[in-house]
């Protein structure tokens, strides 16, 4: 229950933010995330660094996500992150956040077109 | 203005919101073939070159030293030159045309960060001065009895210069708490997040 209000805390997430929390599904460091976000978007969304930088050290904080230890890191001086089990919690949340609003609007949208 | 054949320092005064007019004169120093080369106290040091279309972009960030690498490195990745930092602010440029965004923050709700932790670190820098120097100060010259006050040498050679600074400084910080205040509401309205 704690775990629950906890997360709840954190949404709704920005695009940007979810869209990072997402990719890291899959280790990635700063510069990979960037442009994989891109790609998924489809160029809508061009990651500013400042908001990239900002948000990773945020979830760093919150433990949405984790950086890889050095040791298994061939980038080198670029940290590798991870989501962990909580950022999969609520990346789980705001998923059951979004499909609710993405039902409730296509049902109204269907009531205004009768 | 120093003038050297490819160098020359610049000296200029612009507070923390005014990056649009020191990015904008940044950017027509560059068209005009000057690049900033280094950031100082009140001067810039611009390095003659060929002209080139840059945007620059000023990041306000507390960092362990340990941290600089990595935050550099971030930006460096993302297509952006670090030139050097005045204090916590960071000075990045970055070529026209590239293939990456032009703004170090592409939602507000990032761009309010920035400027909620200058507020706060100006509130932290300021604290003493204001609610410990100036009142105390202003007490002492208080508590002197008579009318001479102002005619005693003590108060007039010393606490006064003091006291006037230390009030310029703090009407100046306040000022400057509400022009950034200001401009985080100016983000905060918009209604995208």
């Amino acid at each position: 229950m704690n775990q629950l209000k906890r997360i709840k805390k954190y949404s709704p997430m920005t695009e940007t933010m979810f869209y990072i929390l997402i990719v890291l599904l899959r280790p990635l460091h700063g510069y990979g995330i960037m442009q994989k976000v891109e790609k998924l978007s489809r160029g809508r969304i061009r990651m500013g660094p400042g908001t990239l930088y900002g948000a990773l050290s945020n979830m760093v904080e919150a433990r949405l996500i984790q950086p890889q230890d050095s040791g298994q890191n061939p980038e080198g001086r670029r940290k590798v992150y991870l989501i962990t089990e909580l950022g999969i919690e609520l990346v789980d949340f705001e998923i059951k956040r979004l499909e609710e609003m993405l039902n409730n609007t296509k049902m109204l949208l269907g009531e205004r077109g009768k | 203005m120093k003038e050297n054949k490819n160098i020359k320092t610049v000296i200029r005064t612009f507070f923390a919101w005014q990056e649009e007019k020191e990015e904008k004169w940044l950017r027509e120093m560059s068209n005009k073939g000057w690049h900033l080369k280094r950031v100082g106290f009140f001067n810039y040091r611009f390095e003659k070159g060929e002209p080139s279309d840059m945007v620059y972009k000023f990041d306000f960030k507390v960092l362990r030293r340990s941290e600089i690498d990595g935050y550099i490195l971030t930006f460096r990745d993302a297509g952006w030159e670090y030139i050097g930092n005045f204090g916590s602010w960071f000075y990045f440029r970055t070529n026209v045309g590239g293939d990456h965004s032009l703004e170090l923050y592409n939602d507000n709700r990032s761009a309010i960060e920035k400027y909620k932790i200058l507020l706060m670190v100006l509130g932290v820098v300021s604290f003493p001065m204001m609610f410990f120097s100036l009142p105390n100060l202003y007490m002492r010259i208080i508590d002197m009895e008579g009318d001479s006050v102002l005619h005693n040498p003590l108060v007039f050679n010393i606490y006064l210069p003091f006291v006037i600074i230390l009030t310029i400084l703090a009407v100046f910080t306040v000022y400057a708490m509400i022009r950034i205040l200001l401009i985080i509401q100016r983000l905060k309205k918009d209604i995208r997040q």
